[in-house]
Parts: C-alpha cells; structure tokens; sequence
C-alpha cells in the first residue's frame, strides 16, 4: 500500500507541469469531428502538383474582388498617363476625404512605417536595423516626390519600384489610394510655410 | 451464520478511503492533465524556417498586418506568401543560410511548408475578422508573439475560455487602433479610447450559443 502511494506520488511529480512547451503536436483527447474531410485554408492537399488545396490566382483571369476600373486599378489614364488626382470614385467610397485620410494614416502606419519612417523621411527601423545601407528609402520632401502625379505614387506602391516590393498583393485597392491620400497631407505638414 | 470473520471489520472503512483518494487523483489527473491548458498551451512546433517573430514583430516593430494581411478581411489571418517575404528579403539578408527555404520557394514556386501552430478543431468557425473590429486585440488570444522567438500557444484556446469572454467581454476590448499593439494596456487608455471600448461594448454581441461558433 505505502508503496504504492509513493510510486502514485513519484508518478506525478515527475509528469510536466502545464504550459510547459513541447515540439510535439497536441494531443486530442475527443477526436469527433475534429478533423473533418475538407480543406481549411492553407491546408497541404494531394491533388495539385504544387500540394496547395489553396489555389494561387490564376493569370489572366478576374477574381471578384478584382477592381475593374482601369484607372482605378492601375492609376494610369489611358495607356500611359498617370492621373493627377485620387479618383472620385475612390473619395465617395469612402464617404469623404477625411475618412481616406484616417484609413490612409492607419494603413500608412502597418505597410510604410517600417521603411519610410513615421515622417516620410525614409528613416524607418528596417534600413536601420538591416545595416544595408543603400536600401533606406528617399524622403517624400523634395520637389520630385511632391511634383509627381498621384497616380504615379499609387502605381509605386501598386508595382514596387527599386529595392520596395510591389504592394499589390496585400494592399487593396482603395487602401493604396488611401495612402496616397496621406502620403500627400504627410508633404503638405511638412512644407514649412511655403 | 457469519460469512466474514470480525478481523475483516476494517475493510469498508479502507475501501471507502481508497474510493475517496483514488478518486480524488484521477479527478485531479482528468481535470488538470486533459486540459487544453496541458495539452495545447507551449506547442511550439519547429518550422521549416527559423523565423523570429521577436525580430520583425519586436524589435523592428513591424505590424502584424504587414504580413498577416486578411486578417481582418476574412475567417484566418493566414500564413503570408513567400512573396511576402522576399518583399524585404529580395534585398536585405540575401545570403542568408537561414532564409535558403525561403528562396528555394521563391525560385520553385512551391510553398515553404509552415506547420499551423494555432489550430481550432474543424467543428468551431473561429471568424478574425470579426474579433478584430469588435476591438479583441491579437495578444488576447495569442500571447506576447512580439517576444516569442518561436511561436508557442499562450492561451487554452477551449470552449470554455472562449466563453469567458464571450459572457463576460468588457476586461478584453481595445480601441480598433491598438488591436495589434502588443503592449498597451487598459490602464493606459485615453479619454477617446475609454469612449471608443465603450461604444464598443454597447454594440458587442457575443454570442453563447452553440450556433455562434459551431456550424
């Protein structure tokens, strides 16, 4: 009996403690249903070659959630004519400039701060941090930058330029114009009078 | 006549007392060994790239929609594609023996297998989207990622502690703008933010019952 008890005792002691991690995958007591024969996203599948079930979109089709305005989608006019300004479908969308600009600042925040810097310097963490130093990006204050057609700072951020990636894959549309929108305040705040 | 002899008198007492303590330990064991507390919190898988939240989400402080972009478009925050990667990467580390899966990726068009850590079973519906416009902030349910130098899970992630908050959701609402703030804290807030959780929780509707979570 006693020996029991202390080998019971032992038994627990040396047994983990909770939150104590582990490489191993959980173990799931009541299994009903937990897997279920479908693909959740993300999940490997056996059917394409490339064994996503997820599939990557395909070229030369539209998605629905494609914009199908082409100066919208592109902020060319034309073939090859930047726009001057956001278009005025995009404003109404958002119901007014003052609520692109606030989504403007937000996602301006998440997808540029981390280069360009909070100001539009180019004096973000990642050039810093990085230590390479030819990637720290140009300030938006200067003549060129301010002079260049808003269609032109979409296509940037929509296609990359340079050492920046293109945006388009995880930036919608409307948010690109949006921080377009902000881009702009951020040079006028920092145009000292002139 | 009697069947048992007086020297067994001693026998209900011993079974009531192995009954009591017996029990007492396999109660214990059930309720703390097979607990999502035990079983799922510290899973922290090794993955096919050793890539550091504590570097890009700490030290960099880089935004977890900077990569986790759908996160408030749909259901999952999602994996980011390699293309998300090689965004920074392309140009920064480019020799890098850590990053070779990430370019081997890049190159075949093959994904880089990442193992989900956080995985709900396939019977609950578990929306982003919409935790995150409620105002439930990232580090609620997925602990301090931004010192996690290997993603481990912080929470149980079972029913019932989804259900505490559900019935009880006030402790845990942030303004919309610090959802992914991994430090802020309530104490912190502003007399605009204390407004804004407010409005909030006005207009929160948890649901509690089954159909709310399980399709």
């Amino acid at each position: 009996m006693r020996r029991a008890l202390t080998a019971a005792a032992l038994a627990l002691s040396l047994a983990a403690c909770q939150g104590q991690t582990s490489t191993e995958p959980p173990i799931v007591p009541v299994r009903q249903m937990h897997e279920q024969p479908r693909y959740d996203a993300q999940e490997p599948g056996g059917y394409f070659p490339d064994g996503r079930a997820m599939r990557p979109h395909v070229e030369h089709t539209v998605a629905r959630e494609m914009e199908v305005d082409l100066t919208i989608d592109t902020g060319l006019e034309g073939q090859a004519r930047y726009v001057d300004t956001i278009p005025p479908d995009v404003i109404d969308g958002f119901r007014g400039m003052p609520a692109l600009l606030a989504r403007g600042e937000d996602r301006y925040g998440i997808y540029c701060v981390p280069c360009h810097g909070a100001l539009g310097d180019g004096a973000g963490m990642v050039p810093e941090v990085s230590g390479v130093g030819t990637i720290r990006p140009p300030t938006f204050h200067d003549d060129r930058v301010r002079r260049m057609p808003d269609g032109q700072v979409y296509a940037t951020i929509r296609n990359g330029l340079r050492n920046m990636p293109a945006y388009r894959h995880n930036v919608p549309v409307r948010d690109r114009w949006a921080i377009v929108g902000y881009v702009r305040a951020l040079q006028l705040s920092q145009m000292d009078g002139r | 006549m009697q069947i048992f002899p007086k020297s067994l008198n001693f026998l209900p007492l011993v079974t009531a007392l192995g009954v009591a303590v017996g029990g007492g330990i396999a109660t214990f064991v059930v309720v703390y060994y097979f607990s999502p507390r035990f079983l799922y919190v510290g899973y922290e898988p090794e993955q096919p790239v050793a890539y550091s939240h504590r570097l890009h989400a700490g030290q960099l402080g880089i935004d977890c929609r900077y990569c986790h972009a759908n996160v408030e478009r749909s259901f999952e925050a999602m994996v980011p594609p390699t293309q998300t990667c090689m965004g920074c990467h392309a140009v920064v580390r480019t020799d890098s023996a850590r990053l070779a899966p990430v370019r081997e990726s890049w190159e075949s068009g093959m994904p880089v297998s990442w193992i989900r850590v956080h995985n709900v079973p396939d019977h609950v519906f578990f929306d982003h989207s919409v935790h995150l416009s409620a105002g439930v902030g990232c580090v609620t349910c997925h602990g301090r990622v931004d010192r996690m130098e290997v993603v481990s899970i912080a929470e149980p992630l079972s029913m019932g502690w989804c259900l505490d908050c559900h019935r009880d959701p006030e402790p845990h609402l942030r303004p919309v703008s610090r959802v992914t703030d991994m430090t802020w804290t309530r104490e912190q807030a502003t007399d605009a933010e204390r407004a804004e959780m407010a409005a909030l929780l006005a207009r929160a509707t948890p649901p509690e019952n089954c159909s709310g979570c399980h399709r």
